[in-house]
């Protein structure tokens, strides 16, 4: 069976990747004043086992450095050399280079050299005069420590070696049959006949094994077919190697796992011997329970070939799901076959029971996607250890709640975001030593992170016993940097909110993250984005805790369907506390804009969210309509929709891919009727509602028709004699031509989905095949007059590229003309003396069949637009 | 690769690389050096890479010329050659000179 390359190259990545995590973990655990040997043991196997992995893998550099930090870490475990705390910092440096190698070989990019070469040189040095400070008696022979030295004296020790290998010249093998007293193993080497079409190669194996000790290789080529028959890309060889050496059979045998089976590599003292080929091959096949341990460890570690680790119960529990489905399916088949209306009720039931258990099988597949929050936790300790060196600080972590569970996508999104408060926290949380103890705090300070779950949300605590937030330095910022004037009265969790806007990032502060452009702007944003919020506690002199409220998953949400006006809208069920008829003598009218209602013994704020959407409202009654109350940051508040439909689950779509954010709809969905709802982004609209407009970005998308230019991507150089296909099409009697390579498809025209607080031009959001496309009314956009649907009207969905990133737009047109060629050279400009305020979207006239054309250039049309909007 | 007859000989010039990138074309220069029946001489200081098909190849060639009774000798092994035959125990078997 043919082994893949590819698929072992991304379990040792994985692997290796995970092993670096704990070797980071190790070393900054070690305690130098006592250190545990156990734990530099540890170091060794991993550093060992990456030394030899990476090295049968190609991999030159990467087993290079592995091989002189192996070195250096056997002085260590050997008692010959105590641990310092450069040490522990050079070997950090060292892992860091081993996970950017590791990474580069997963994205196939290349490594930089000089940094390897420069930690390498740096262990080598080490390695050297470690060796050299020695008494001579205490000195390990190469063969007993199964570590090459490094040094020039190995060279005379090479020599010697020779010089023996010289009067074992004959037989070597046979030689070796007389050292029974010395230490090593007679190995058995028989690979798979396509071994050399997988990209390893058995002499990678060979050259790993050959640095464990003295080695005599006897190729045995009895397979070979006759030449010329045999097939030189497959291989005939077996190999018997006796190697004297003291590494223990475990690693003798993990050398070969990228490159050999279980059955392919034979393993017995060198004592023993080992019987031909055709015998071995009866000897192994031995009953499971009398392999030894090590021989299962290879299957352990291929059993994990993803990069989200599943336990078997999951998949378990999704396998029952599958043959339940199977069952049910069945059923509903047997039904059909021979339905009458009687079976109907039974149909339903059957309908039911499929129902039920896609449910489930959703809800399990959900569950594989979840990972622990440990996964950003491990990556914790490493981060405050540097930064608190860097700044001078003690520091302590304290993590609790790290087996909670989060959506994969979710953990990658907020990964950043929580390395950013954590990063804050040490930065301008914790005070320096001195200055805590002058204030009676103990020398270290302590960063606390608890995650838990409540009510289908994610809670993510960072804390800190620093100093806390000043409120009087924030609202005087505030006022400087224009956020709120001098009477604004803002209670302290509304202050603390201002430190996430853009004007409290101090470019002053350099960090790792913060080199990339990240402040705590963008970490509202990040949370914002996955529909969380962020709020803030903070004690002046004691310290503040960050709290994030994060949905459990992105994907899919357990939903509300409502209607307001004629569009049927999306509330995530985690947001609403309760929802009621309204009760017409409950409501109050505070002003013309602004109500309230009796809820629960006190008056909450009322948003109606047709006036809010500028949805006309033919329904004016109250009576007949209905109140969302939500719990915003603490607060109720109600939300009045015309009906309340259905509850059910949605597969959330981005309206970002091919529009832009809309404030206060967090995403789209597809119904059943295959018709786009909008998902509210119900915070933001509260938000908004209550909190001064000031702090909040405007929700109007102003539209410009001023001239604007926008940044070309880059293209090729147009051949102007090469002709250029283009699609005409009709609009108020006028005929337009685009570039068909930007016509993706042509489809009927359809009523969109309305999009609330969008241009007048844009028409909402169809369905094309699950992707969520905006579509724009070209007569309103051009301020012709529009008119009724037709039966010609078309909808032309473009595809077009903005800033590298592919967006459809559909652009609805009275009716689709022809098709024709025109040579670009042939294109006419428009005369100057056109006033149009769209003359920067007209590529140009051109005459065909007698008719005179107007192309257009759709890009500067529609993505202009867009560009405006976003700036707006 | 390369070949040509010079004084009753066969002269194999390697070139850098005996691996599996060059094995097929190697192969059919060995089936027509194999028909020719003539001594051979490798010269191989210029090989720079090798892995185990290309000596595989070499060792089976090799081997075929010994059934008939063709000899073969090596002319300047590269490092690079006589290391990797160490490594998989070919170099009695390939005839390498012994230089250590």
């Amino acid at each position: 069976m043919p082994m893949d390359t590819n698929q072992f190259l991304q379990v040792f990545i994985e692997e290796s990747l995970e092993a670096m995590q704990e070797i980071e973990q190790t070393l900054l655990n070690i305690e130098l004043d006592d250190v545990d040997i156990e734990k530099i043991n540890s170091l060794f196997r991993s550093i060992h086992s990456m030394k030899s992995s990476s090295a049968v893998l190609g991999f030159k550099s990467m087993s290079e450095l592995a091989h002189t930090l192996e070195t250096f870490l056997d002085f260590v475990r050997s008692n010959v050399y105590q641990l310092n705390q450069q040490d522990i910092d050079l070997l950090l440096e060292a892992v860091d280079i081993l996970r950017l190698m590791l990474n580069s070989a997963k994205n196939n990019t290349p490594i930089n050299e000089e940094e390897t070469q420069r930690v390498v040189s740096i262990f080598k040095s080490k390695n050297e005069n470690i060796y050299s400070e020695i008494p001579e008696k205490k000195k390990k022979p190469e063969a007993e420590s199964g570590v090459r030295e490094e040094t020039k004296k190995d060279q005379k020790v090479e020599k010697k070696k020779e010089e023996r290998k010289e009067e074992k010249k004959e037989t070597p093998v046979a030689a070796a049959v007389d050292k029974k007293n010395e230490a090593g193993w007679r190995i058995q080497f028989h690979p798979n006949r396509n071994i050399l079409q997988t990209g390893t190669d058995p002499s990678r194996a060979m050259g790993v094994l050959k640095e464990l000790g003295k080695m005599e290789v006897e190729v045995d080529t009895s397979s070979l077919p006759p030449f010329p028959e045999f097939n030189p890309e497959e291989c005939f060889l077996i190999w018997n190697i006796v190697l004297y050496t003291s590494t223990p059979e475990n690693e003798i045998r993990e050398v070969f796992i990228w490159v050999a089976n279980d059955e392919s590599v034979v393993v017995v003292p060198v004592s023993e011997q080992i019987s031909p080929v055709k015998s071995v091959k009866k000897e192994t096949a031995v009953p499971a329970e009398k392999k030894p341990a090590a021989m299962k460890e290879p299957v352990a570690q291929l059993e994990h070939i993803t990069s989200v680790r599943v336990t078997t119960e999951k998949i378990d529990n999704i396998l029952n799901i599958v043959g339940e489905l199977v069952i049910a399916q069945s059923v509903i088949n047997q039904i059909a076959k021979d339905f009458e209306m009687s079976l109907s009720e039974r149909l339903y039931e059957g309908l039911g029971y499929l129902d039920h258990n896609f449910r489930e099988l959703q809800a399990n597949v959900m569950r594989v996607r979840m990972v622990p929050v440990e996964y950003i936790f491990s990556r914790i300790p490493r981060f405050i250890h540097d930064l608190a060196s860097k700044m001078d600080k003690q520091v302590d972590l304290i993590t609790k709640g790290g087996q909670t569970e989060l959506d994969k996508n979710m953990l990658e999104k907020i990964s950043d975001p929580i390395l950013h408060l954590v990063r804050n926290a040490v930065d301008h949380g914790i005070e320096r030593s001195e200055v805590r103890q002058e204030k009676g705090k103990s020398a270290k300070g302590i960063i606390k992170i608890n995650a838990h779950q409540e009510s289908g949300n994610i809670i993510i605590d960072v804390s800190d016993d620093g100093g806390g937030l000043n409120r009087d330095r924030i609202r005087a910022k505030a006022i400087e940097r224009g956020l709120i004037s001098e009477s604004d009265q803002l209670t302290d969790e509304e202050m603390f909110q201002l430190i996430f806007q853009p004007g409290f990032s101090t470019a002053a502060v350099i960090t790792d993250i913060s080199g990339r452009g990240v402040g705590l702007d963008v970490v509202y944003k990040n949370v914002r984005d996955v529909g969380g919020d962020i709020t803030i506690e903070s004690v002046e002199g004691e310290g503040s805790t960050f709290r994030m409220r994060l949905p459990l998953t992105l994907a899919i949400m357990d939903c509300q369907l409502i209607r307001i006006g004629e569009e049927t809208y999306i509330i995530p069920l985690v947001t609403i506390t309760e929802i009621i008829k309204i009760d017409p003598g409950q409501l109050n009218y505070v002003d013309q804009n602004n109500m309230i209602y009796h809820f629960r013994n006190e008056y909450i704020p009322i948003i109606q969210l047709s006036l809010f959407f500028n949805i006309p409202d033919p329904t004016a009654e109250m009576k007949n309509k209905f109140l969302i109350v939500v719990d915003v940051n603490e607060q109720y508040v109600g939300l009045i929709i015309d009906e309340l439909l259905s509850q059910q689950q949605v597969v959330i779509k981005n309206l970002e891919d091919n529009y832009q954010k809309i404030t206060g709809i967090s995403g789209a969905t597809i119904l059943g009727n295959g018709r786009v709802a909008l998902i509210l982004d119900v915070t933001a609209i509260v938000e908004y509602k209550l909190s001064s407009a000031s702090l909040i970005q405007n929700f109007g998308i102003s539209i410009s028709d001023q001239n604007i230019v926008i940044e070309e991507e880059q293209s090729e150089i147009e051949d102007n004699s090469k002709p250029v296909q283009f699609l005409s099409f009709l609009m108020a009697g006028q005929e337009y031509g685009i570039d068909i390579l930007e016509v993706k498809e042509i489809r009927k025209w359809e009523r969109g989905t309305y999009l609330p607080n969008s241009p007048h031009y844009i028409k909402g959001v169809i369905n094309m095949r699950g992707v969520i496309v905006p579509i724009i009314d070209l007569r309103e956009r051009f301020g012709i007059e529009s008119c009724e649907q037709g039966p010609h009207t078309a909808i032309i969905i473009l595809v077009m590229k903005l800033h590298h990133k592919q967006r459809y737009i559909g652009i609805v047109v009275d009716q689709i003309a022809d098709t024709f060629m025109v040579v670009p050279a042939e294109i006419q400009p428009l005369p100057d003396s056109e006033k149009s305020v769209l003359k920067e979207h007209i590529r140009g006239l051109i005459t065909f069949q007698n008719k005179l054309i107007t192309l257009l250039n759709m890009k500067n049309l529609i993505l202009v637009a867009i560009e405006q909007e976003n700036a707006a | 690769m390369d070949w040509q007859i010079e004084d009753q000989h066969i002269i194999i010039r390697c070139g850098s690389h005996l691996d599996k990138e060059s094995i097929q074309d190697q192969r059919e220069i060995f089936i027509k050096v194999l028909a020719a029946k003539k001594p051979i001489i490798f010269y191989a200081n210029d090989i720079t890479k090798v892995d185990t098909a290309g000596l595989q190849l070499v060792l089976s060639f090799t081997l075929a010329a010994s059934k008939h009774n063709i000899a073969w000798e090596w002319r300047e092994p590269s490092s690079v050659l006589m290391r990797e035959a160490d490594l998989l125990g070919m170099r009695n078997l390939l005839k390498l000179p012994d230089n250590r």
